[in-house]
C-alpha cells in the first residue's frame, strides 16, 4: 500500500488485523448462523488493492466454501473473509467491529443482508453502526 | 423451573446451558466486548450456568477473567472468573450471541460504558434492537 489506509482494524489480542484503502459507503449486517454469533459489520473491497487481512489467521470454511473465514488463532476474533481463489481478482471483507477507533466507523450506514433464507439485501432502516453497539 | 436457554458456537463443539431464564443482557463498549459483539448474561458456575466442549482461553489484561472461545470456529462462548468467591462460588457469564435469536430477543439490554467507568450502566431497549 502506498497511501496510508483509510481504516485499520485489530483483533482483541492484537495478533491479526485488516486495513481498507477506502472508507466504505456502508457496512453489511447479516443474520446467517455464523454472522449473527459475531454481530458482524462487513465492508467489502478487492483483496490487495482495496485492503487485506494481516497477521497470522486460522481459516474456517463451511457451507458452499466460496469464502474462507479468517479467525485469530489466539483470541478467536473474526477478522473477515477472503473469496476462495478461482483466478483473477478476489473479494475480501473486513469486520468493522474490529476498527482501531470505533468513532471512525460509528456513522457508517448499516445495510442489512438476509443471509439465512433469501440471500438478498433488505431495505436500509436509517441506522448507522453506532446504533448497533453498546 | 423447567425453562432453559441453550447456546452453542457455530460448529457446535462448545456449548452452554442456562437453567431458567436470564433477566437481562449486558452490552459493554470495552475493546474486547465491542470486537466480539458480546451480549453477556451473568451467573454462577454449576448453578445457572453449565458448559461443555474444548475451548481455548485467554486472560484479559487485569488477569481476573478467562475468555473461552471455540478453537475451530472462534465463537466466544463464555467467561469464567479465575478466583472463586469466599463462599466457594465462581462467577461466569455466557455470551447470548450463541443462543437461538428467538430465545433471547426480548431480554432487556443493560448498557455498560466501561470506557468511562460507568458501571452498572443503564437499561435501554431489547436484544432484538442490537441484533441484525
Amino acid at each position: 500500500m502506498g497511501e496510508a489506509p483509510a481504516l485499520e482494524g485489530r483483533c482483541i489480542c492484537g495478533g491479526a488485523g485488516w486495513w481498507l484503502a477506502e472508507r466504505p459507503q456502508d457496512a453489511t449486517t447479516c443474520n446467517c448462523t455464523f454472522c449473527r454469533r459475531f454481530g458482524v459489520m462487513m465492508a467489502y473491497a478487492e483483496d490487495g488493492p482495496g485492503g487485506t487481512i494481516t497477521g497470522e489467521t486460522r481459516l474456517y470454511l463451511w457451507g458452499p466454501r466460496a469464502i474462507a473465514l479468517h479467525l485469530c488463532p489466539t483470541c478467536g476474533s473474526y477478522l473477515g473473509w477472503t473469496e476462495v481463489a478461482r483466478g483473477g481478482p478476489r473479494r475480501f471483507a473486513a469486520n468493522l467491529r474490529l476498527a482501531l477507533d470505533p468513532d471512525s466507523v460509528a456513522d457508517i450506514p448499516v445495510q442489512p443482508f438476509e443471509g439465512l433464507v433469501s440471500f438478498e439485501d433488505l431495505p436500509k432502516r436509517g441506522q448507522c453502526l453506532a446504533d448497533l453497539w453498546a | 423451573m423447567s425453562a432453559a436457554v441453550e447456546g452453542s458456537c457455530h460448529c457446535g463443539a462448545v456449548r452452554w446451558h442456562w437453567a431458567g431464564a436470564p433477566e437481562s443482557a449486558t452490552a459493554c463498549n470495552c475493546g474486547l466486548c465491542r470486537r466480539a459483539a458480546a451480549l453477556w448474561a451473568y451467573g454462577w458456575e454449576g448453578e445457572a450456568i453449565t458448559v461443555s466442549g474444548p475451548t481455548r482461553s485467554f486472560l484479559r489484561g487485569d488477569r481476573e477473567i478467562e475468555f473461552h472461545h471455540c478453537p475451530t470456529c472462534g465463537g466466544l462462548a463464555y467467561w469464567r472468573a479465575v478466583a472463586v468467591q469466599p463462599d466457594g462460588r465462581r462467577r461466569m457469564a455466557v455470551n447470548l450471541r450463541m443462543a437461538e435469536p428467538e430465545a433471547v430477543a426480548d431480554l432487556p439490554v443493560r448498557h455498560v460504558d466501561m470506557l468511562r467507568g460507568e458501571v452498572p450502566g443503564y437499561v435501554k431497549g431489547r436484544v432484538a434492537d442490537l441484533w441484525f
